[in-house]
């Protein structure tokens, strides 16, 4: 009964939750704009931002070298962390929305796999498009994460006529053991040098980037956000069931391909600039549900904000905690993410013991 | 407003929904009965749409159903199906908010005054505001279904449909959400389209019923329509007797199974024991025989083991002769569910007890018999009510099979029997001076085993009805005799 | 409260379009500095400053025209190979980082760590080197990284990868050129000629029974040799000594059954400085005692460093390698 008060009480106070959550991003934004192997005061940080963004500058005589750092190297590297940290947990919180299941994650419906498998290809072969040069990688990886999306929706049109959700878990999970399988089979190929970089690409990193990157993720962003705003209330209606939904006069059908595809845009987009990282989309939703309860409508905004911030942190922690080395990310997510998943599994059978 | 015409589909091959017909008036509660597979909950879906039919036509309101756009439909018609299960801890509110959807205007598609206001009202009719901010998880079955319910109103549909909304929910809980689907069906012209599993609960709510039987509707009527046991045995193939509620004009319908408790006749004589004292004489039958009487406790057509006559004073004063007559049957172990009780003021030393064996049916008789109020029922003059219990209370048990117009028949034989022992003993109404034909407070009780092969006559042209005349003759007579002198000596 | 809410969905929109704005103001300062570096063109041989040689233009080994202006003063050398050049070439207090891997001379252990395949972007930057000397893998795969560094005034030689002698001499000189120390550099090359030669030399005209070599570069159960086109390859030939996998081309894996067939008579192996004892390993190799490398127990171990790293201590490679397969010519 505890609980049920709390929850009550936060529920109220959501616009404080925004708040807060907004805090958090700034807080962590921050933190990673000036911790890192290199010490730049914090005044000369603020200058260089609001310099190249507003031309506001103030202070003078700032090294080249440091305006560098900050803008070139810092800044880019904090903002993709949030962009994809966000895109992962939004997609996270739809999935496990639209499909109804608290263990969904982008990763289920095959979509990474095949954005792993593009980039591994590319890695592998050593490919270079003309045109793309270094955007060759990623451009790959969001062309394979689509292929296997149609490959997903292709078997699901076949034996279900209804997209039936058991069936579009199944789909996904037969594409990704086998793309998974091409994937290993390439590893296995390569010679030692490329081996290396396919398994560091796979753990997942949003370092050695740029503007460049966050450029190609942001438009995928925000069309995968608009479309997921926009069904908010499908997403809640489907809590009731498909048949339900459809009773109170939910487009299932359009619904649900268009919920899959939103999420996977941003899924796709995410694994493509930054490898793949796992986790954010399993746990950050549930954190953000216990808070807030499960209403999408700011399960998703609040998912947005909240696992930007916590990929941010995971950036953060990656490249200090063994520095100069760097641990990749997705390895901090995984020592995060999954003692927070178990706590969360026994609260939630604790709790229902209780009652 | 909504119909239904040579609709054919279904899953299977070939459909079972076969050329379907059905008009449903607007404002009316209509139901849908059959037993399970009969193609109900198909039906259900081909009407609501979730199951697209490959024949036929289906119009609400003169237009195709498929025609409308799914948020004209929502805005039309909800759907209630049995419990449903929801994923996640959302709140009673946020469920019942959901009815809002094909309302909801405007970008951003936020809840407005008039959703919020729609959404406080149907929760409040529903009764249950009270927990809108629990988890819809955390609540009883009963309440589900009231906060399903709730959504569905909130759509402000002008149809609502129901699959066996009360499939698994308590008498208590059936009725709350009938009762409530009725007053809304009263107040707003709402108009329900339900499948109900329980013929009896059909009958006391709906306006108009359909039968389903092989694909279509073999009867649609009124619910009298339900008192056909013919079509009733060919759709549920079982024996169902339509009956009578006591109180409301509806039918209600009986089911009897077909396995039947192993019977080996007993002879009347050998199943019953007789207690008497001088505060009551006490016969129980060790089976329940089928009875009619008009006793103060047990009254009616009824099934009953024990036999109760009760003396009381000649000053006794009856406010609540039920209470009492309950009161002492309690007293005395017996319970009073399972009793016929009649009262006399009679001594009981003066019952007559007659057995006899008339044409091989058995025969058990007691009479008492008091005339200090004798009347002839034919005169004329008010009679000013008589509290006192002077009183012929006859009990008549046969060995034998009745039909229910049997018994009442082997009532008018008794009472002839009783009225021609007043007459020959030339009994007098003390007002008129006229033959009496009875006491103002007779009572009379006919048991009847069961056992045998069934008559529904009992009357003077037969050998039962004969008999019955016989006995009870015999035994008011004597007891009547019985009475008469002891007031003499009495009075000497 | 719905206002407010709707405010803070707001102001999360208004967030992103700013990162948005950012990135687009970002992006544009990139695009024009590497159009203005790419411009840039001064000749050869023009001004001659007090050291006589700067500016000067090269072609690095990415295709690149690239203009030093001035004789660096610090540098920052991110493959072991190019390391131990610029120590060679007397640039060893010059240089102010290293590589992860970079381990000769000594010195190079204390200089500053900057990375091997993935560059410490920040750190380099913060020590803002006049030179930097990257890998031709570095160019493929962080672009970005080097655009970067240029933007910051750091120059950026591209130093390709080598596979023989004459590749090496080339990296020699043109490291040469470009930190002010030609004449080190034709030193070096001349040095190493000279010695390359004088084995060559002497085994044409001694060895009369040329030995078949058997080379591993990784040990049991991947064993991976030197084809064609690699340093060892060409060290053999030059000692006059068959290279047991010389059908096959750069690095490969071969089987062990396919390697008893080949028939060594010496073994050489190049993990020493990772596996203990690798001739006992090669030597109790079970179904191998036919061997003639095996029965005359011919299995040595030699510097991986100085035998895959093109760099001036390759001559010290072929020079061991000549005193372990043929002792009797070349070890006096």
């Amino acid at each position: 009964m505890q609980s049920l008060f709390i929850l009550k009480f936060l529920r109220n106070k959501i616009s404080w939750l925004y708040l807060v959550s907004g805090g958090f991003l700034l807080c962590t934004a921050l933190l990673g704009l000036l911790i890192s192997s290199v010490h730049i005061p914090i005044p000369t940080i603020l200058h260089i931002i609001f310099e190249n963004t507003f031309h506001l500058g103030w202070v003078e005589g700032i090294a080249k070298n440091e305006e560098m750092i900050i803008w070139k190297i810092r800044l880019p590297r904090v903002v993709l962390a949030f962009c994809v940290g966000a895109s992962l947990a939004l997609a996270g919180a739809a999935f496990q929305g639209l499909l109804r299941n608290p263990l969904a994650d982008p990763y289920t419906i095959g979509v990474s796999s095949g954005a792993s498998l593009g980039a591994v290809i590319v890695l592998f072969f050593q490919l270079t498009m003309i045109g793309l040069g270094s955007f060759t990688l990623p451009v790959v990886a969001i062309f394979g994460g689509f292929i296997s999306l149609l490959i997903v929706f292709g078997l699901v049109r076949v034996s279900s006529r209804s997209l039936a959700i058991e069936t579009i878990i199944l789909a996904g999970i037969i594409v990704s053991a086998f793309i998974g399988a091409i994937v290993s089979l390439i590893i296995s190929l390569s010679d030692r040098d490329s081996m290396t970089q396919i398994i560091y690409w796979l753990y997942g990193s949003v370092g050695m980037r740029g503007w460049s990157h966050v450029q190609l993720i942001i438009p995928f962003m925000l069309v995968g956000i608009c479309i997921l705003f926009y069904h908010h209330r499908e997403l809640n209606a489907f809590a009731l069931g498909e048949d339900a939904a459809d009773h109170i006069g939910v487009n299932v059908k359009r619904g649900k391909m268009l919920i899959l595809l939103g999420a996977s845009i941003l899924t796709g987009a995410a694994v493509a600039v930054s490898g793949s990282i796992g986790f954010v989309g399993l746990v950050i939703p549930h954190l953000v549900r216990l808070v807030t309860g499960p209403n999408h409508r700011h399960v998703l905004p609040l998912s947005l904000l909240v696992g930007g911030a916590f990929l941010i942190l995971a950036d953060l922690v990656s490249r200090t905690i063994i520095a100069p080395k760097e641990l990749p990310i997705g390895v901090i997510t995984a020592l995060i993410g999954a003692p927070v998943f178990a706590l969360l599994l026994i609260r939630e059978r604790l709790g229902r013991r209780g009652t | 407003m909504l119909k239904v015409q040579d609709l054919t589909g279904g899953y299977s091959n070939p459909p079972i929904i076969n050329n379907l017909n059905a008009e449903i008036q607007q404002g009316e509660f209509f139901a849908i009965l059959g037993p399970n597979g009969s193609g109900k909950t198909t039906l259900f879906k081909l009407v609501t749409g979730q199951l697209p039919f490959s024949k036929g036509k289906i119009t609400l309101f003169g237009k195709e159903l498929t025609s409308y756009s799914k948020l004209e439909k929502a805005k039309k018609m909800a759907v209630l199906t049995q419990e449903a299960q929801v994923a996640f801890d959302y709140t009673v509110c946020e469920i019942v908010s959901l009815g809002r959807y094909p309302h909801q205007k405007g970008v951003l598609k936020q809840l407005s005054k008039k959703d919020e206001n729609v959404i406080e009202e149907v929760m409040k009719l529903t009764n249950i505001s009270h927990f809108k901010n629990t988890p819809f998880k955390m609540i009883s079955g009963g309440e589900k279904q009231r906060v399903l319910l709730a959504k569905a109103l909130a759509q402000e549909p002008e149809i609502l449909l129901l699959d066996e909304p009360t499939n698994h929910l308590d008498i208590k809980h059936t009725f709350q959400m009938l009762d409530l689907l009725k007053e809304r069906q009263r107040q707003l012209g709402l108009t329900i389209l339900a499948i109900l599993h329980d013929l009896n609960v059909a009958s006391l709510y709906a306006d108009r019923i359909a039968l389903l039987h092989k694909g279509s509707f073999l009867e649609v009527g009124d619910v009298n329509t339900l008192r056909k046991d013919e079509q009733l045995k060919k759709v549920y193939e079982v024996e169902v007797k339509p009956g009578s509620h006591p109180t409301i004009p509806k039918p209600q319908l009986l089911m009897t199974p077909s396995y039947t408790a192993p019977s080996h006749s007993v002879s009347l004589h050998h199943s019953y024991r007789i207690k008497q004292t001088d505060e009551f004489i006490h016969i129980q039958f060790d089976q329940p025989l089928r009875t009619i009487s008009n006793g103060v406790i047990g009254d009616g057509i009824q099934w009953v083991k024990h036999f109760c006559n009760f003396h009381v004073s000649k000053n006794y004063h009856c406010h609540d002769p039920q209470r009492d007559v309950q009161t002492w049957l309690t007293t005395n172990s017996i319970s009073f569910e399972q009793a016929v009780g009649m009262m006399t003021a009679v001594m009981l030393e003066d019952a007559v007890i007659v057995k006899e064996e008339i044409e091989g049916i058995s025969m058990l008789v007691i009479v008492t018999a008091g005339v200090g109020n004798a009347v002839d029922i034919t005169n004329e003059a008010a009679l000013a009510p008589i509290p006192t219990i002077g009183t012929i209370n006859t009990m008549l048990f046969i060995d034998a099979h009745f039909t229910d117009g049997a018994l009442v028949n082997g009532l008018m034989s008794a009472t002839e029997a009783k009225v021609k022992a007043l007459h020959d003993l030339e009994i007098k109404d003390p007002n008129t001076n006229t033959i009496a034909t009875g006491t103002s407070t007779d009572a009379i009780v006919l048991g009847l085993t069961q056992q045998g092969e069934k008559t529904p006559y009992a009357g003077s042209g037969t050998v039962v009805g004969k008999g019955i005349g016989q006995i009870v003759y015999k035994a008011t007579k004597e007891a009547i005799i019985k009475n008469l002198q002891r007031a003499s000596r009495k009075n000497k | 409260m719905k206002e407010f809410m709707k405010k803070k969905r707001l102001g999360s929109i208004v967030f992103l379009f700013m990162i948005a704005l950012m990135v687009g103001c970002g992006t544009e300062n990139e695009t024009t500095q590497t159009e203005s570096n790419a411009g840039e063109e001064v000749t050869q041989e023009t001004v001659n400053k007090e050291s006589g040689q700067f500016p000067v233009t090269i072609t690095d080994d990415a295709g690149r025209e690239v203009t030093v202006d001035d004789e660096p003063e610090s540098i920052v050398s991110i493959q072991a190979s190019n390391t131990e050049i610029a120590f060679a070439l007397g640039l060893g207090e010059k240089i102010i980082g290293v590589s992860d891997y970079c381990n000769y001379p000594e010195e190079a252990l204390e200089k500053e760590k900057v990375g091997a395949q993935d560059i410490n972007e920040e750190l380099v930057l913060s020590l803002l080197p006049d030179m930097a000397l990257v890998t031709d893998y570095h160019y493929n795969t962080h672009p970005d990284t080097l655009d970067k560094f240029e933007e910051a005034g750091i120059t950026v030689i591209v130093v390709g990868s080598a596979s023989s002698f004459d590749d090496v001499y080339e990296k020699i000189a043109m490291i040469g050129k470009a930190t002010g120390s030609e004449t080190k550099a034709d030193e070096i090359i001349a040095d190493m000629k000279k010695r390359h030669e004088a084995i060559k030399e002497i085994a044409a005209e001694e060895i009369t029974d040329k030995k078949k070599v058997w080379v591993e570069v990784s040990p049991s159960p991947d064993i991976y040799t030197t084809g064609k086109n690699t340093f060892m390859h060409e060290m053999l030939e030059s000692i006059q000594a068959t290279n047991a996998a010389e059908d096959h081309d750069g690095w490969v894996k071969l089987t062990e059954e396919e390697i008893v067939k080949l028939n060594p008579d010496a073994i050489i192996t190049t993990y020493g400085y990772y596996i203990e004892n690798p001739s006992e390993q090669v030597l109790s190799r079970e179904g191998w005692t036919e061997v003639p490398a095996i029965k005359n127990e011919q299995v040595f171990d030699v510097d991986n460093d100085t035998v895959t790293r093109p760099g001036p201590r390759l001559i010290e490679g072929v020079e061991t390698l000549a005193e372990l397969i043929y002792p009797e010519v070349f070890k006096k």
